[in-house]
């Protein structure tokens, strides 16, 4: 009954949908304002009507109705209530239809938002968002129906496989989306600029909150990807550069970029078709993600055999690419450049390097990733490349990106004064040299690559800290504020730069955990009996054997393992195996001593005489903390920038200078 | 020079940069993607390649040693056999009895008749199946 319903709702939403369509395009032809309001009532229509369909799957997952095959897959009756709820998308039928529910409520809401300015681009920008909900719930009700019966009496499910049974399973997956789904946006109101002929930047400013917060759900959802990938496989490290998870890294280097351009064609003028370019780009970059993973085309653990689904996407993924590259080259004579460059010592030029970098390393990351298929199209053969192709492109590439990060906040609009620029990252680029030969020295392994970029980190954060500070003696000196008052006058003035500061911090912690993890990596595995010890960076663990205990429905074998360094107890480790109910496999528990210096992260892999002798893997990853750390401001910076309010618009547009 | 020019040409000169960059990167770690047919069949060709091959593994046939810390298994695309060494920890879920599928990075001995897997990875679990059992 209940999956009858959200069957029939999904139906009824995919004809509203054709529907409202239909009545938009008549509200264009006619200028007949009630087909313009039936159109935006249907796009609420359709977000109630996803919305219903949603939630009588997570009734059917919740009441463990295992009539319904998706119920029956992905939970068991022993499941705990939280991931019942979360196995929603557990699979691909329901992460499709989660993506059809995020969807039609931004559309929605898109729609129905009272924006006086927007009324020419809306009738269009409505009509891209309705191609996206047409398609997605076509293919939802057709091709992946997550209310398909079993077909057969079942007394319990399959249960949800344990490695998905963990937070990062109930905050990964929607925050992608929320980030993936929120391109569509900004998508649509440039194609409905491009369609309207308007070359201003109407279509950048009312989507700018869109975009960043996309931005931000994507940025979250990777670090949460990462730490499940840590906390959970047990091999220590936190990416491979596997497909799926470039698939997801892609359309964040291309908004950063774009995040960053769109400063310049706001103040400027400039860089217009750059732009549209770009958030197309990132756009058709959210439809390849979803590509690649359900259909198989590129080895991946992330993904699955090919199936007819996949050559859907990528004919939708064709359709629009070719559809919005057309309309761009067919509208590029209306763009009007305002301005030129004036210097290559301007903060205009910085952004153009900032983007051609981002890009640039989006390109390897996007190269790398299709090569296999490409290859394999032209010559026969599939030919991929591993890990250490990215890290060395992407790598350099963007830690360079990290040190321009550090020029950009001193550097001029139009035309920087070039002694002035040196005078003002003197002191930071002098300060960051001692940090470079102090890593060089203290780590001695030889490499120069990993206490570069410590440097450049350092460098960085010293120059956003030294215009933080100096803002904020200023002010006080000026108005006889204290310093915290002229700190917040300052930064809740104008919270778009120090929010973005913020961020720019929160990136360089980020960018120390992957040079400490990956550039001094750490580790040992050791078959160890009762009683020995087991050696690594200065630590001392002692094997004890095991115990057991039960957990809820689990039984959990663990090593309780006292840690010791230089001659002081610091506590214990206990890394487990977990045995669920329905799987004989068990999964591994990683057990982790995290400090602000580094991680100490050890894995029970497996044992043998009841305990009597088991091998133990240990990784030490340094400063690995700061990359959580580092990912809360970024998240904390981004919030400030956007919150609604005065102190986050953007400062006058750029006049230009008397001849 | 024109100022613009000079711009093209800074911004030319930091795309070749990025370019040479990743050509460099990719000899160093290319590697075929091929079936297990192929390396059985043909293991010579490949001999000193570096490679990626996807299989399922035979779940009685996972052998750990504890000892000198290595795995051995066979995994098989349905057609040929083939024996799998890694020096390193078993991963999760190899041993699954319904057969994991396994992706393996490595290379080649065709004397020995044997993968020495560097990277052995295994499909995230009972994610987006296209095979509906």
């Amino acid at each position: 009954m209940m999956a009858d319903l959200g069957f029939l709702a999904l139906v009824i939403a995919l004809l509203v949908a054709v529907l409202s369509f239909v009545i938009q395009v008549l509200s264009i032809k006619t200028g007949d304002k009630r087909f313009m309001e039936s159109a935006r009532g249907g796009m609420g229509a359709i977000a109630i009507l996803v919305s219903v369909s949603s939630a009588a799957l997570l009734y059917l997952l919740v009441t463990s109705d295992f009539s319904v095959l998706y119920v029956y897959r992905y939970t068991s009756l022993s499941l705990s209530l939280l991931y019942k709820l979360s196995a929603f998308w557990a699979g691909n039928a329901g992460s499709l239809l989660l993506w059809a529910l995020v969807l039609s409520i931004y559309s929605a809401i898109v729609a129905n938002s009272k924006q006086e300015q927007n009324k020419k681009l809306m009738p269009y920008v409505n009509l891209v968002l309705l191609i996206n909900n047409i398609f997605f719930l076509l293919a939802v009700t057709f091709f992946a129906n997550p209310f398909a019966p079993t077909g057969g009496a079942v007394m319990d499910g399959r249960g949800l496989n344990p490695m998905l049974q963990n937070p990062g399973m109930i905050i990964h997956p929607i925050t992608v989306f929320l980030g993936y789904v929120g391109f569509v946006v900004p998508f649509a109101f440039a194609m409905a600029a491009l369609i309207t002929k308007d070359s201003g930047d109407l279509w950048i400013k009312s989507t700018r909150r869109w975009t960043v917060l996309a931005w931000l759900f994507l940025s979250i959802g990777n670090l949460y990807g990462a730490q499940w990938a840590y906390t959970e496989l047990g091999w220590g490290g936190f990416w491979a550069w596997d497909p799926v998870e470039n698939a997801s890294f892609l359309p964040w280097l291309t908004a950063t970029a774009f995040i960053h351009s769109v400063m310049i064609q706001e103040r400027k003028g400039m860089f217009k078709i750059w732009n549209m370019a770009l958030i197309i780009v990132t756009y058709i970059l959210t439809l390849f993600g979803t590509y690649i993973v359900r259909s198989g085309v590129i080895t991946s653990v992330h993904a699955f055999g090919v199936s007819q689904q996949g050559n859907l996407f990528l004919g939708f993924l064709t359709l629009m690419l070719f559809a919005s590259v057309g309309l761009l080259i067919w509208r590029s004579d209306t763009f009007k450049e305002e301005k030129e460059f004036e210097s290559y010592l301007s903060r205009e030029s910085s952004f153009l390097l900032n983007n051609l970098f981002l890009v640039g390393a989006a390109f390897a990351v996007f190269w790398g990733t299709i090569f296999p298929l490409v290859s394999n199209w032209v010559k026969g053969v599939a030919v991929t490349v591993g890990p250490p192709f990215f890290n060395q492109v992407a790598g350099p590439i963007l830690f360079t990106t990290l040190f321009l990060m550090g020029i950009c906040p001193v550097i001029a609009w139009q035309k920087s004064n070039f002694k002035k620029l040196v005078k003002s990252i003197l002191w930071p680029f002098i300060s960051s040299l001692p940090v470079v030969a102090a890593v060089y020295f203290v780590k001695g392994d030889g490499q120069i690559w990993q206490p570069l970029v410590f440097g450049i980190a350092a460098f960085t954060a010293l120059v956003h800290l030294k215009e933080i500070i100096k803002g904020t003696l200023v002010r006080s000196k000026i108005r006889g504020d204290s310093l915290f008052q002229a700190f917040w006058g300052l930064v809740s003035k104008n919270r778009r730069r120090y929010g973005g500061y913020l961020v720019h911090l929160g990136t360089v912690l980020i960018a120390l955990a992957i040079v400490g993890t990956m550039g001094y990596p750490t580790e040992t595995t050791k078959t160890v009996q009762i009683g020995e010890t087991i050696e690594i960076g200065g630590y001392t663990l002692t094997y004890q054997g095991l115990q057991e205990k039960m957990f809820e429905n689990k039984g959990i074998v663990y090593a309780e393992m006292p840690v010791v360094k230089d001659g002081k107890l610091l506590g214990s480790v206990a890394p487990e195996k977990v045995f669920y109910p329905e799987f004989e496999q068990p999964t591994t528990e990683v057990s982790i001593m995290g400090g602000f210096k580094e991680d100490l992260y050890v894995v029970l892999s497996s044992w043998s005489q009841g305990g009597e002798i088991a091998t133990i893997k240990i990784n030490i990853n340094p400063l690995m903390a700061w990359m959580w750390i580092g990912g809360y401001l970024l998240i904390i910076g981004t919030l400030f920038a956007v919150w609604p309010g005065r102190g986050s618009r953007l400062g006058p547009r750029y006049k230009s200078r008397p001849a | 020079m024109s100022k613009k020019l000079k711009m093209t040409l800074g911004a030319l000169v930091i795309v070749a940069a990025m370019g040479y960059l990743m050509i460099t990167s990719f000899s160093s770690s290319a590697g075929f993607q091929v079936s297990i047919s192929d390396l059985v069949e043909k293991g010579s060709k490949f001999q000193d390649d570096y490679l990626l091959v996807e299989g399922k593994v035979l779940p009685e046939t996972v052998v750990w040693d504890s000892t000198n810390i290595k795995v051995e298994f066979v995994v098989t695309d349905g057609v040929n056999q083939m024996p799998v060494l890694f020096n390193d920890v078993v991963p999760d879920n190899l041993d699954h009895e319904d057969g994991a599928e396994a992706i393996l990075r490595g290379k080649y001995d065709h004397d020995g008749g044997i993968f020495r897997a560097d990277s052995v990875e295994t499909r995230c679990p009972s994610k987006y199946e296209a095979a509906e059992d």
